[in-house]
């Protein structure tokens, strides 16, 4: 089992369009892209969080620190999670609207499975570490970057794979969706500001 | 399937799982407090972050007091490469490194260190940048030697101080030392760097100065009480520009300098 989940995740990152492919054949359940999501979210955090933490572990104590850092990298995943379902279901809507045929469960899983393509933050992120903080910040933005890229090809081929229609048009939906979540909060975050100001 | 995703795949996890483990428990461990000076330097081989020796070291100070700065009756400071400032003010260590690389790449060549030996506090830096704050007022001599880096002195306060050496081969020096009452002895010796030294006397007292500009640059500024202080120069090619105090209470002050190719300047 173990075996077929890490050749999942190379498949993901490598050829994300046989992966979603096999998984809608196959009606895998939603449980590996989750993990996926889960660890990817939970392993960047823990790698931008690790010079962070090793800051302040002499102010709050070893045990304090590393209890705020479990919570942060944990929890970060499990807010993840949490994203992954709302953006899945955003981003399923944008497709179906684009003229997408897959269903809500084939989406999320090419969602899912693409964010694997930010595992290069982590490497990235540690080695400059080594050269300080601000290196450490360098490293992080360079592996968003790569990640970004990795994570956007894998999502266009598994998305066109599971709506069934062209890559530009999964291209086309993400970026969509992107601008939907991106308004969204944007609205939300100034009926936050104007409340406060009252 | 093709054998080389499942290897990317297990990389991929594999550092995603690192990440998370980092971020919870990787910090703590390198930021433990060790047990004494030199626990310290192996303790940062160990870790992973540049980031950490500087609380490392105003853990060990304040904590642990393995450097007791109050009772310091002699600085010595030898500067390599990197950069030392020593400060007036609470008792306080803090080193970067330069380019924020490992301060102690070669463990058994120390970029850094600092050690107390009979009331003498020994800081030997070849790499990096140290801030160094310390209560000057029980001071009684004061070490400086540059190799090629950049050293800030400025201190207040050292009625107590009586003897001050100097000696710079190629870096720069900066050094303002007030409320002098004591100083008897100052030795600067110039190699090739270029030095800065403003001296501040207090009050009245005998001693000698000893000035030697092999080629660098001396920027000699005496201000205060210099009633009987004796600045004896020798300028093999360097530049030294001596300004002493207007005002002698006393004749006994006087200026030997003796150039072979430099330029001396005495206001």
């Amino acid at each position: 089992m173990v075996q077929s989940y890490l050749q999942d995740l190379g498949d993901a990152l490598l050829n994300p369009r046989e992966l979603i492919a096999i998984t809608r054949v196959e009606r895998r359940s939603l449980t590996a892209p989750m993990v996926t999501v889960f660890i990817t979210i939970s392993g960047i955090i823990g790698a931008f969080w690790t010079p962070i933490h090793s800051v302040i572990a002499p102010y709050t104590g070893v045990s304090l620190s590393s209890a705020i850092s479990a919570l942060i990298v944990i929890g970060g995943g499990f807010v993840g999670v949490v994203g992954w379902i709302v953006l899945g279901a955003v981003l399923h809507a944008v497709s179906r609207l684009l003229g997408g045929e897959g269903e809500l469960e084939d989406t999320l899983r090419a969602l899912g499975y693409s964010t694997i393509g930010y595992w290069i933050v982590v490497p990235l992120t540690l080695v400059f570490s080594i050269m300080g903080m601000a290196s450490s910040m360098i490293g992080f933005m360079a592996g968003m970057i790569l990640g970004l890229i990795w994570h956007l090809y894998s999502l266009t081929q598994g998305l066109s794979e599971a709506q069934g229609y062209s890559p530009l048009r999964a291209f086309a939906s993400i970026i969509i969706t992107v601008l939907v979540i991106t308004a969204v909060a944007a609205l939300l975050s100034g009926m936050v500001f104007l409340l406060a100001m009252v | 399937m093709p054998k080389s995703n499942l290897i990317l795949g297990s990389i991929a996890l594999v550092t995603l799982l690192v990440g998370m483990a980092s971020g919870i428990a990787f910090g703590p461990r390198i930021s433990e407090p060790l047990g004494d000076v030199e626990g310290l330097f192996k303790g940062f081989n160990t870790g992973f972050f540049s980031m950490n020796l500087e609380f490392i070291c105003k853990k060990r100070v304040y904590k642990n007091d393995t450097l007791d700065i109050d009772s310091i009756k002699e600085i010595i400071v030898r500067v390599g490469s990197g950069k030392a400032s020593i400060t007036q003010g609470e008792p306080r260590i803090v080193v970067y490194t330069l380019s924020g690389v490992f301060c102690n790449i070669n463990p058994s060549k120390p970029r850094w260190s600092v050690d107390v030996e009979n009331d003498s506090l020994i800081v030997e830096l070849n790499g990096g940048i140290l801030e160094l704050y310390i209560p000057a007022g029980q001071l009684e001599s004061l070490d400086v030697r540059v190799e090629s880096g950049i050293v800030d002195v400025w201190l207040d306060d050292l009625s107590r101080l009586e003897e001050s050496r100097v000696k710079v081969e190629s870096g720069i020096v900066n050094i303002n030392l007030k409320g002098l009452s004591r100083l008897s002895n100052y030795t600067v010796k110039v190699e090739s760097g270029v030095t800065n030294i403003d001296l501040d006397f207090k009050k009245a007292n005998g001693g000698d100065v000893y000035i030697d500009v092999s080629s660098g640059q001396l920027n000699m500024d005496i201000n205060g009480y210099a009633n009987a202080c004796l600045a004896s120069s020798y300028i093999s090619s360097g530049f030294a520009s001596i300004d002493l105090p207007s005002k002698c209470t006393t004749g006994d002050l006087r200026v030997h300098v003796r150039v072979l190719s430099g330029i001396a300047s005495i206001e």
